[in-house]
This record gives structure tokens, C-alpha cells and sequence, in this order.
């Protein structure tokens, strides 16, 4: 009871948490600040991403404001994390997917509160500094 | 809680070559497995070259998914009838999904433009300089596209041409792979070309 009510102290009000579940390749970037709730991706790149709220959120969602730039897809990650309030549960998983260099926001909705992430998607050529 | 995510996000990037770490597109190549090794599967892909990727999905308590493959940049590789085609040099992720369009695994690619070929004799290693064979001998050739120090991976159009009547060039339902057979004493050339680069090899038939 006492944990609970320290995990419900914690995490009450807090909102879902977006983190990075994946790496980017060689010479390329992608990357996701939790706590700014911004992402960076080269052009070409993929990022996973997992909401977690005392676990990993639950009915997530997620969509781009601008696909053209950012794509978001659902994902499958097969295991079981540690979830306060209910036992065990599969991770919220998505891919971020950087189309085209530009800025968009991705909404990530869920029964435990929403998130707006800002992603920027850089060119993939350095030279090409000036996006689209 | 945050140590535990961190935890496991480390031990996703185990075992399979998927960036979520359950599925690849690619085989490892046994040592044994001498044309594997050749097709370099896990190579950047070459431009103009075609590769059929061979998709393992590896999730606990599921056979292998239906899947469908996505490039996040179609300028760069492109994805026909489950082959990726090289379009341009650059780097794409090419998506594992269901076919209702859930991620499984992804794996970034390379294209490169091939600066060299290099033909093989099949087993043994690049030919250098002439070969000398006599009337009646056989010697499998192969090429390999090259980009700097590395393989490419791929199969693409490659043109092989044979200058003098000395020995016979043989398809064998390969593109990248001939077999050439000495008829005549005399000499002859085989020039392979493909992409823009070309290679040749010498040919002695001796009495």
C-alpha cells in the first residue's frame, strides 16, 4: 500500500513518458529528449519510441501532424515490463519514420494522459542544409 | 523505473540484427557457404543491383508473421515485389511490418555506386593477371561488385563479353557467374561490365 501510494505521489499529474527504444545507424541521428519532449532524425531514419506512465501506457496512440515529414506507425515489441497498477503489460510501442527534413509534432493520446512531440527531421545530406 | 527502461532497451539490441531486436532481413553466412559469402547479403546494396532479402522474424510464442517491407526512402531503395532495388547512394530504413501495418523490426541500408569489379575464380579467390589453361580445362568465373574496399550486395545487370575464339563463355543461370571452358590454343579476353565499371581477364590456351 505504502509503494503505492509513493507511486501514486510520483507519477500523479506527471503525464505518460515518451523514451528512445532503438538506436540510429552510423553518421546518422536520432534521437529522443524525454524530459523536452523533442525528437531529432535524419532523413531515412527510424527511431522506436515506448510511452510508459508507471508502466507502459495503455490504449496508446499516435499519430503525425504531417506524415510527409515524420511518419508514425504502431509497433510490436513481444515482452512483458513492469506496470504499477496492473501487474505485468506489453510496451506502447511506435517507429518514428523521418520522411522528409522539416519540423512536425507527433500526438501520442492514451488512457493515462497524451503527449505532443516536437520531431525535427534533418536532410540527410549535410550539404543539403536548406530543407524543403 | 528509468534504470529499468534503460536495462531493457540494452537487451533488445541482443541476438537478432533488427534495431528492436526480433527480426533481420539478412542470413549469416555460414563458413562454409561459399556463394553467401559472395552475395555479401548484409553489404551496402549497390546501385542498379537488386536484392531478395531473406526476412527471420524471431518473436517468443509466434511462427513466423505475414510480413510486408517499407523503405523510408523509396529515392534511395526501393521496394518491388519484396526485392529492394539500389536507386541511389544514401541510407534508408527498410521496415518489417504486418501486413496490417504494425512494426516488427526495422534495419537501416546503405546504396553505394560500385567504383570496381572484381572477378573470381569460384572458390579461389580474384584473378590476377592472366590465366593460362589448356585445351579442355574448365575454370568458373565470377564478379563482384566493389565500392571502395567493400562488397556490394545485390545482383545487377551485368554484361559479359568475349573477345577471341580460343575458349567458350557458358551461362549456368547465374548472372554474376560464368564458366569458361578452353577449346583452342590462342588467346582471349573476357571484359564483365556492369553499373559503369568493368573488369578483364587474360586468357592463354595453351597446346
Amino acid at each position: 500500500m505504502k509503494a503505492l501510494v509513493i507511486a501514486i505521489l510520483l507519477c500523479g499529474g506527471c503525464g505518460p513518458w515518451l523514451y528512445a527504444a532503438s538506436t540510429p545507424p552510423p553518421g546518422a541521428i536520432g534521437t529522443l529528449d524525454t524530459d523536452d519532449e523533442t525528437a531529432e532524425i535524419s532523413e531515412g531514419t527510424a527511431l522506436a519510441f515506448r510511452c510508459e506512465d508507471a508502466g507502459p501506457c495503455q490504449h496508446a496512440t499516435a499519430t503525425s501532424d504531417d506524415p510527409d515529414i515524420a511518419d508514425v506507425l504502431p509497433a510490436n515489441l513481444a515482452r512483458l515490463d513492469p506496470a504499477v497498477f496492473s501487474g505485468m503489460a506489453a510496451p506502447a510501442t511506435f517507429v518514428i519514420v523521418g520522411k522528409a527534413p522539416g519540423h512536425t509534432r507527433i500526438r501520442v493520446r492514451s488512457s493515462d494522459g497524451g503527449v505532443d512531440l516536437s520531431v525535427h527531421v534533418i536532410p540527410a545530406d549535410p550539404a543539403d542544409s536548406e530543407e524543403r | 523505473m528509468r534504470h529499468l527502461l534503460y536495462l531493457s532497451v540494452l537487451l533488445a539490441g541482443c541476438g537478432a540484427r533488427g534495431a528492436m531486436g526480433q527480426a533481420s532481413m539478412f542470413k549469416e553466412c555460414g563458413p562454409a557457404e561459399a556463394s553467401c559469402q559472395r552475395a555479401a547479403p548484409g553489404a551496402p546494396l549497390a546501385v542498379g543491383a537488386r536484392l531478395r532479402p531473406d526476412v527471420t522474424v524471431d518473436v517468443a510464442g509466434t511462427v513466423m508473421p505475414v510480413v510486408a517491407l517499407a523503405s523510408s526512402r523509396p529515392d534511395v531503395i526501393a521496394i518491388e515485389d519484396g526485392v529492394l532495388v539500389g536507386k541511389q547512394p544514401g541510407m534508408a530504413a527498410v521496415l518489417i511490418a504486418t501486413l496490417g501495418g504494425t512494426v516488427i523490426d526495422f534495419q537501416h541500408v546503405w546504396v553505394a555506386a560500385p567504383t570496381a569489379i572484381v572477378v573470381e575464380r569460384a572458390g579461389a579467390g580474384e584473378v590476377v593477371g592472366a590465366v593460362e589453361l589448356v585445351a579442355g580445362e574448365q575454370l568458373v568465373l565470377t564478379s563482384t561488385l566493389i565500392a571502395g574496399s567493400q562488397r556490394l550486395a545485390g545482383e545487377g545487370e551485368l554484361d559479359w563479353q568475349l573477345e577471341g575464339e580460343s575458349v567458350s563463355l557458358l551461362r549456368d543461370g547465374a548472372t554474376d557467374r560464368r564458366r569458361l571452358i578452353a577449346r583452342t590454343p590462342g588467346h582471349a579476353r573476357v571484359v564483365v561490365a556492369s553499373l559503369g565499371v568493368s573488369a578483364t581477364v587474360d586468357v592463354e590456351v595453351m597446346p
